[in-house]
């Protein structure tokens, strides 16, 4: 992500690039399974129960548990990104915000 | 083999070679949480990450469960981020794991219950996110519910490595990660053998056995049925264990004054037909040696290894034995030898058995299972089933006093309790085989070479000038061993064959009480032939019940009553057959 880049623009790419990263987790380790299934169920506002309203505390936690514990890279980037957009916006994850559409970075 | 040390928490251990940090941990006693990870099966796939630790100068977490320890490493088992990664891990589990604790089938014995209270876990802070799954009761003796399904894998890699059946596999549903069948099959409809080691492994209430108690009760409730209960070998040794017993507890007396109280009309002993197994396996033996017949023959008292036959080595079938388990010997004199005896309809003859096995429920429910006009055996509970009507009875089993079995199927011999360990059939009916061959007494009983947990082993007894060779497997990729060499012609000189289905014999059963581990299966081994050595009959041929039954029955082994009743046929099914 860019300097240059806007706000709107960085989660755009955030976004994109976390759903992606729930496409490309293969499932063989929790953090990364589960954890990418989290961020996708809010991006896509799927979560159940209370809506995915997750603080942002738990939100990093999963972040560095997903970086820390993920068996491989792909799990351990999401959970990089995860922190680095907490770290340039701290409602990134927040319950209700407009997103883009679900769609990208879906497997096919 | 050399050692090394290294540090972990602060403490220096010394271990050998290709340790792994979790098993060095251990040694200085620092016990890090596992999941997924099972010793017993080889499962160390690391998919949890619940043992992840600390390595100094590694910036990510490691498994401990596969991780080798090497020389001079620096762990930490116990600091902030280990535990934050353990416990978000764990609340992601539990955000998406149903919350029926207290209805579960597994409350109590749950592997995710007990990490959720040693993590003091009080609030899970995230959302549910998976979808419902429909359940899966497709099968006869199983039941998946894929909802509870955590993930770890345990049932992919016990159906895969250690039965080689693969009924289940790891792919995708919805998109998302999940255990599942080969092309998403109901369970019922796959060569699923329905031995249940899934369900000895799976650390949750993701498959359990279909579970009969109600029907039980209904029938002890039903002032027009008979109800008669049987009891296989391997529950002798093994219900204690769900009573705080040590495993291979002996608790055959208690085991049959629960049953009185609970109301049962008769308690029989599959002991006794196991004798009755030895006495028409062994002529048909016998006979097939004399007459040319095909050898080697195969046992055919597991119903998990005569589906596995069925589905994967059809063309072997003809190597089986006729000869039905004990279970189903049991319920069809049940209904027409004992009803006749006892002046009574055999529709109202109701036949309950308790069994090691899930794969028996099944085995009872297959249409050839019908010899006496209408199904034999009614209902098969499990270990485990029959504990919780002990519970729910309130007996005080632990401390309930002795009683003996009833006539005319109740005695059972040595022989016949050692059917439930892995070499105990084959054992059996070499003791009986010998002396009606050679007309002398064995003059050894224990045949050493037969007992024990390698997966096969062999045995040879010189026979009137012949040399009687055998073999012993157990565990269906043992099994599947052993079946490549007969269809390669390696084993045509040898005679018989016994194959028991689950690891370590019904002892290891998939109906048995959990935790069934390595060690708790040699504990029951060892309870096994304890009592083999304390019963004063230890032959099949000198159990008088069985002589009797043949006088005022049967008339011979292998005679036309004893065909009718005693010996079936067997199924073609195939790879991936489309039901049952």
């Amino acid at each position: 992500m860019s300097g240059e880049a806007s706000l709107a623009e960085e989660r755009t790419l955030g976004e994109f690039v976390l759903r992606r990263v729930h496409a490309e987790s293969c499932g063989e380790c929790l953090p990364c399974a589960l954890g990418t299934r989290q961020i996708a169920a809010v991006l896509n506002g799927t979560a159940g129960g209370n809506g995915g309203a997750v603080e942002a505390a738990v939100w990093r936690a999963l972040g560095r548990a997903m970086r820390q514990a993920a068996k491989c890279g792909v799990g351990r980037i999401g959970g990089a990104l995860v922190e680095e957009l907490l770290d340039r916006d701290p409602d990134f994850f927040a319950p209700g915000r407009k997103r883009n559409s679900g769609d990208q970075g879906q497997e096919g | 083999m050399s050692t090394f040390t290294m540090i972990i928490d602060g403490r220096r251990v010394e271990v050998p070679e290709k340790t792994t940090i979790l098993e060095a941990a251990a040694k200085i006693g620092v016990k890090i949480p596992t999941l997924c990870y099972l010793k017993d099966i080889g499962h160390d796939v690391g998919a949890c990450r619940i043992c992840v630790v600390e390595i100094e100068g590694e910036p990510e977490l490691v498994t401990a469960c596969n991780t080798p320890a090497a020389p001079g490493m620096v762990v930490r088992t116990n600091t902030e981020a280990v535990r934050e990664a353990r416990k978000v891990t764990l609340e992601m589990i539990l955000a998406n794991h149903p919350e029926e604790c207290p209805t579960c089938v597994r409350n109590g014995t749950c592997e995710l219950q007990a990490l959720a209270a040693a993590f003091n876990i009080r609030e899970v802070r995230f959302p549910r996110t998976r979808p419902e799954f429909p359940l899966d009761d497709s099968a006869t003796a199983l039941i998946r519910d894929p909802n509870k399904c955590i993930l770890c894998r345990r049932c992919v890699t016990v159906c895969r490595q250690v039965q080689s059946v693969g009924a289940v596999e790891f792919g995708k549903v919805y998109g998302e990660p999940a255990v599942t069948t080969l092309l998403h099959t109901p369970l019922g409809e796959t060569n699923c053998v329905q031995c249940g080691q899934c369900i000895l492994v799976c650390p949750v209430g993701a498959i359990y056995e279909r579970d009969d108690t109600d029907r039980v009760w209904a029938a002890l409730a039903d002032p027009h049925k008979h109800v008669v209960v049987q009891t296989a070998p391997a529950t002798h040794v093994a219900l204690g264990d769900l009573f705080g017993l040590a495993p291979g507890t002996d608790i055959t007396g208690r085991m049959v004054a629960a049953f009185r109280r609970l109301g049962f009309d008769a308690v029989f002993d599959t002991n006794f037909t196991a004798d009755l197994t030895i006495m028409e396996e062994g002529s048909e033996l016998l006979e097939r040696i004399n007459n040319g017949g095909v050898l080697p023959q195969l046992t055919s008292c597991s119903p998990g290894w005569v589906k596995f036959i069925e589905h994967f080595y059809p063309e072997l079938l003809p190597h089986l034995s006729s000869a039905k388990s004990p279970q189903q010997m049991l319920g069809a004199l049940a209904k027409t030898f004992y009803a006749q005896k006892r002046g009574l309809n055999p529709d109202e003859v109701f036949v309950v058995s308790v069994m090691p096995c899930t794969a028996k429920k099944f085995e009872a429910a297959r249409p050839e299972m019908k010899a006496s006009g209408r199904r034999d055996v009614d209902v098969v509970l499990t270990t485990r089933e029959l504990a919780r009507m002990l519970r729910e009875a309130g007996l005080d089993f632990a401390n309930l006093p002795e009683d003996d079995y009833d006539e005319p199927m109740g005695l059972g011999t040595g022989a016949g309790q050692i059917f439930g360990a892995t070499g105990g059939v084959m054992e059996a009916a070499l003791r009986t085989v010998y002396e009606l061959v050679t007309g002398k007494p064995l003059e050894n009983l224990d045949i050493e070479e037969v007992r024990g947990l390698a997966g096969v082993k062999e045995a040879a007894v010189p026979l009137n000038g012949l040399r009687v060779k055998a073999l012993v497997a157990h565990g269906l990729a043992n099994a599947r061993a052993v079946m490549e060499r007969l269809k390669a012609g390696e084993l045509k000189d040898y005679h018989f064959i016994e194959i028991m289905c689950c690891p370590g014999g019904c002892i290891g059963g998939g109906g048995q009480p959990i935790p069934t581990t390595s060690t708790i299966r040699e504990m029951r081994i060892g309870g096994i032939y304890a009592r083999d050595r304390a019963l004063a009959l230890r032959k099949s041929h000198e159990n008088p019940q069985v002589q009797k039954l043949y006088e005022e029955f049967l008339e011979r082994p292998l005679g036309h009553k004893s065909h009718e009743l005693l010996h079936t046929t067997y199924t073609a099914r195939g790879f991936q057959p489309r039901g049952e």
